[in-house]
């Protein structure tokens, strides 16, 4: 058979072959199951996973009879082994070797394989020199070797550039470079260390690892406004973030603290000093202590994290948490109340203590001393309290107090209250009233003797223009008559009159005329 | 080297890789060329055929080393960043290769109306860049890049870097909020008061805002934007729970819910439901009374007192916080509807409307109705007066004297002016009418031979009574 057919079906198995693992790889990523895995056997699958699908020791087969001293030793030789050695080398540079103080004979074998690379290709080498190299074959030599190593050297370059974009790694890490390789590689041995990433102020673990023996370091990132405790395995080791970090063996995090502004609400019933019980409103503004600094531009341009004084003061949060079972499952009782509980609750038992102080008129009024509502000088005091209490524990208090409407538990105390508003509210409607009945019949009296002074006036004033200055009774009487029928006359006044009024008039006005 | 991009950097890679296999077929071909085969002979076609396929190895082989890196970066970038396996394909080509230089634009996610597009590029929202942001006219953004806060970004166009995403969105646009207040009056009444805020993100510094300052030509800015304002109401949210929907507190509700409804209330709570119930102000007040009731009705000041305070306070408030506050109105204080029902308070709104209605002495025609009865009933009083005096004569046809009518006259204008205060002030301003009437009478004699009561009086005035003031 024609060697180069053999060779155009060695070159098309691999290429077959390379994309149909390909997908194989792609539907089976690695996965943690949670079992322990030997570390000979994690330095097995990151070995078969990483540079598994470069397929690296088939193409070397194309090379068997191409040159004089590539026989199918030397060619397997250097094509599997000087590849297998890089790889291993690199794969105790990620830590994936397993360790000689955990797992002796597991390590024995890795070294025992790593070295047994090196010797086969010492010895390949050897071989190949002893096997007679002239000149004439020496650059097919250099290019075979260029053959098996050139992609090889890609592959790290792309490892390495890969990496560097896709895992990052605080700023201050001393070897970014190790740290990142032992993250990649630790998630392909399947026995990784877990990656957590902090979304909506918890913890989401996106690679499944074991915290102790897990390959590489961990890995955690934060939110702008988060901090997390790492603990050990017995103890709290440290505070990181906002931002990211690399966690150490045994360190998973421990709780997740919000540094931004917090509010909290509770609604509570206290005794009055006059024994009405009333239900009010607490609450509480605080957050962690900031220290000097701040958000600003500069600060942002400087990619300085969110300000907390120190990690003491997380520490002092952490530790101040307390457990109470009140109100809880059996299952629960055992768990801390959450750091941001604790000045709502410490402003709810002073609010408690301060509140019998007052009656329930008190509560509603003004206090004489400050000059401001009772309920605001009540919130005063407990925030006072509150600060005392709470601000060595790292928080800072920025404000809060009793901010919403207080009522009597029982509703009669309002319904009094109420009536009592009604009943001076008739009372001062019923009042007024009154007044305005007085005043309408002042108002009315004062038009009626208006108009009867008009009246008088017309007629007064109609005799006094009468020109003969030998006025007697006689003519005064008849241009009296005459008005008085003239009013009388007035449909108006005609219908409130007696139906004689109008005769009689003329009547006497007729005698007068007479006379 | 520091300052070559992405896409610069991979077109670089992408040429050493082919400028790297293309050398390697020409030395392989050279070199076989040269030294020929295994013994030394110039190559038959077949070993040219043999040569041919391991220069296509390399090809294939340098093609395999980068394929399968990509396809561990995916794989891992997959699980480490929890996204899709498209998702982290792309995101990796973008992350290596750089954003596209041409359109389209893509991954792009749109920030508009106060908010990112919720049907954009997940992993834009999930990881971040590399992608482009598009901000639309009426938002600001503030993103963060690994547990950092990176930028404030006004509307425009931008280009996100490696896992910088979105943190916040703040809203240009004025909102207007409307609240209800629930509060104890300071006697004890539980009320409401419904308040309405129109407010704005503050504007930027005099000496920045030329920055944005367009020029006349193109459209001005919609709405100003204070980087600085921004950012301060993206950090300064609350937090109010652990868990649920509205477990954060954004700056709308924090002003709204968190300041003013506390400072309305706070000055609210300092006043009587009294102060701002007086039925008979509103009373007077809706109906324009000329003339109010005696002793006039208190002004409820307070209420006008509380809307100066609440602006005044909520506008400091607000200015601190990095919004500007345009205006805040209040609506009256109402009673609880629990505590008095409306019925009650309309029940008795209306009783007092009635009495109003009645009193109402300002509107013109009733005044003028009054008066021309008053002027009717004074004419009756006079006409009917006079006529009880005389009218039993007349009927008896006796000759009724004229000196008897006038003198009739007299006393009726007597007793009137000892009623009433205006005929005594008349009776002085008539003086002069009266003696005139008085003499008329005097000139004649008396139909019974004496003289009337008039004739008592003094020659000179005619007989009045005393005034009393």
């Amino acid at each position: 058979m024609e060697l180069w057919l053999l060779r155009l079906g060695l070159l098309a198995v691999y290429i077959g072959a390379y994309f149909a693992l390909q997908r194989y790889l792609r539907d089976h990523p690695p996965r943690f199951k949670g079992a322990f895995v030997e570390p000979l056997l994690r330095l097995g699958w990151a070995l078969l996973r990483m540079w598994g699908p470069l397929l690296w020791f088939l193409p070397v087969l194309l090379w068997i009879g191409m040159a004089k001293p590539l026989s199918l030793g030397i060619v397997l030789g250097f094509g599997i082994f000087i590849p297998l050695f890089i790889f291993l080398t690199l794969l105790w540079i990620a830590g994936a070797f397993p360790p000689f103080s955990k797992a002796k004979f597991d390590a024995l074998i890795a070294w025992v394989l790593w070295g047994a690379c090196l010797l086969i290709v010492l010895v390949t080498f050897v071989k190949l020199l002893a096997s007679g190299l002239s000149v004439r074959e020496l650059p097919k030599i250099i290019l075979f070797f260029v053959f098996v190593a050139a992609p090889l050297v890609l592959a790290i370059a792309w490892l390495l550039v890969g990496i560097a974009e896709i895992i990052p790694v605080p700023a201050d890490e001393k070897h970014p470079w190790r740290e990142r390789l032992q993250l990649f590689t630790g998630f392909f041995s399947t026995f990784p260390k877990p990656t957590w990433v902090v979304e909506d102020g918890a913890v989401k673990t996106n690679i499944q690892g074991h915290t102790f023996y897990g390959v590489g370091p961990g890995w955690i990132m934060t939110e702008p406004e988060n901090v997390v405790i790492l603990k050990g395995s017995s103890n709290l080791r440290r505070v990181v973030g906002p931002g990211v970090a690399l966690t150490a063996s045994t360190e998973s995090p421990y709780q997740v603290f919000d540094l931004r502004n917090q509010i909290r609400v509770m609604r509570t019933t206290a005794m009055t000093r006059d024994g009405i019980e009333i239900n009010l409103p607490i609450s509480s503004l605080f957050r962690i202590h900031p220290g000097p600094r701040k958000i600003d531009l500069e600060s942002l341009k400087q990619q300085e994290p969110w300000p907390y004084r120190n990690q003491q003061t997380i520490f002092k949060l952490a530790f101040a948490q307390e457990v109470d079972p009140t109100g809880k499952t059996p299952l629960e009782m055992h768990q801390a109340r959450p750091w941001d509980d604790l000045p709502v609750k410490v402003a709810l038992n002073q609010l408690k203590q301060v509140v019998p102080e007052y009656s329930l008129e008190d509560i509603y009024s003004i206090d004489p001393k400050t000059k401001t509502l009772t309920r605001l000088a009540i919130a005063t005091r407990v925030r006072q309290v509150v600060k005392e209490t709470v601000e060595p524990l790292g928080f800072e208090i920025l404000g809060g107090g009793v901010g919403n409407k207080v009522s009597p538990v029982n509703d009669e105390a309002v319904k009094q209250r109420v009536e009592a508003w009604k009943a001076r509210w008739i009372n001062k409607m019923l009042e007024w009233q009154a007044s305005t009945e007085a005043r309408r019949l002042e108002i009315l009296t004062r038009v009626r003797s208006k108009a009867r002074a008009d009246v008088l006036s017309e007629v007064l004033g109609k005799i006094q223009n009468l020109k003969d200055p030998e006025m007697t009774g006689d003519f005064v009487a008849y241009y009296l008559l005459e008005n008085l029928i003239h009013m009388a006359q007035d449909t108006r006044v005609q219908k409130m009159l007696p139906e004689s009024a109008l005769p009689t008039l003329l009547q006497l006005s007729q005698m007068s005329q007479e006379d | 080297m520091n300052n070559i991009t992405k896409r610069q950097r991979a077109e670089l890679i992408f040429l050493g890789e082919t400028v790297l296999c293309l050398a390697f077929v020409v030395f392989l071909l050279i070199t076989y060329w040269v030294v020929g085969d295994s013994e030394g002979q110039p190559l038959k076609w077949n070993g040219w055929l043999s040569v041919l396929i391991v220069g296509m190895a390399f090809f294939a082989c340098v093609y395999v080393a980068k394929s399968s890196m990509w396809q561990l970066f995916t794989q891992f970038a997959r699980h480490f960043l929890d996204i899709s396996e498209e998702d982290a394909r792309e995101w990796v080509e973008r992350l290596l290769l750089g954003l596209p230089i041409e359109p389209p634009f893509k991954p792009s996610l749109r920030v508009f109306e106060g908010q990112a597009d919720p049907d954009g590029p997940s992993v834009m929202f999930k990881v971040g860049g590399p992608g482009f942001l598009s901000i639309a006219h009426d938002s600001a953004v503030v993103t963060s890049r690994l547990g950092r806060l990176c930028r404030v970004l006004g509307p425009g166009f931008y280009e996100l870097a490696s896992f910088e995403r979105v943190w916040d969105v703040i809203d240009l646009r004025p909102q207007r909020r409307t609240l209800r207040v629930e509060f104890m009056t300071l006697d004890g009444i539980p009320a409401y008061c419904d308040a309405e805020i129109r407010f704005r993100v503050a504007d930027p510094p005099e000496d920045t805002r030329s920055f944005y300052v367009q020029e006349e030509a193109t459209t001005p800015q919609a709405y100003p934007f204070n980087a600085e304002a921004v950012l301060k109401l993206a950090t300064n949210k609350y937090v109010r729970s652990h868990e649920g929907n509205k477990r954060i507190q954004d700056w709308c509700v924090g002003l709204v819910n968190g300041a003013l409804d506390g400072i309305i209330r706070d000055k609210l709570e300092q006043y009587t439901l009294d102060d701002f119930i007086n039925p008979r102000y509103w009373a007077m007040y809706q109906d324009s009374m000329i003339e109010p009731a005696v002793p006039p009705p208190a002004k409820p000041e307070a209420f006008q007192e509380v809307q100066k305070f609440v602006e005044e306070r909520i506008a400091a408030v607000a200015k601190e916080r990095g919004i500007f506050v345009e205006s805040v109105q209040l609506m009256p204080v109402q009673p609880a509807e629990e505590a008095i029902s409306r019925q009650w308070l309309e029940f008795w709104q209306a009783k007092l409307q009635r009495s109003i209605n009645t009193y109402a002495l300002d509107e013109e025609a009733k005044r003028v109705e009054l008066l021309a009865a008053a002027g009717v009933e004074a004419q009756v009083e006079l006409v009917n007066t006079m006529l009880t005096k005389i009218e039993g004569l007349a009927q008896k046809g006796v000759k009724v004297p004229p000196q008897l009518i006038v003198t009739s006259f007299l006393d009726v204008l007597r007793a009137m002016a000892d009623r009433d205060l205006e005929v005594q002030q008349l009776m002085f301003q008539q003086a002069e009418g009266l003696l005139r009437v008085v003499n008329a009478i005097r000139k004649e004699k008396t139909p019974f031979g004496s003289t009337s009561s008039v004739s008592t009086a003094p020659p000179t005035a005619p007989q009045l009574p005393e005034p009393k003031a």
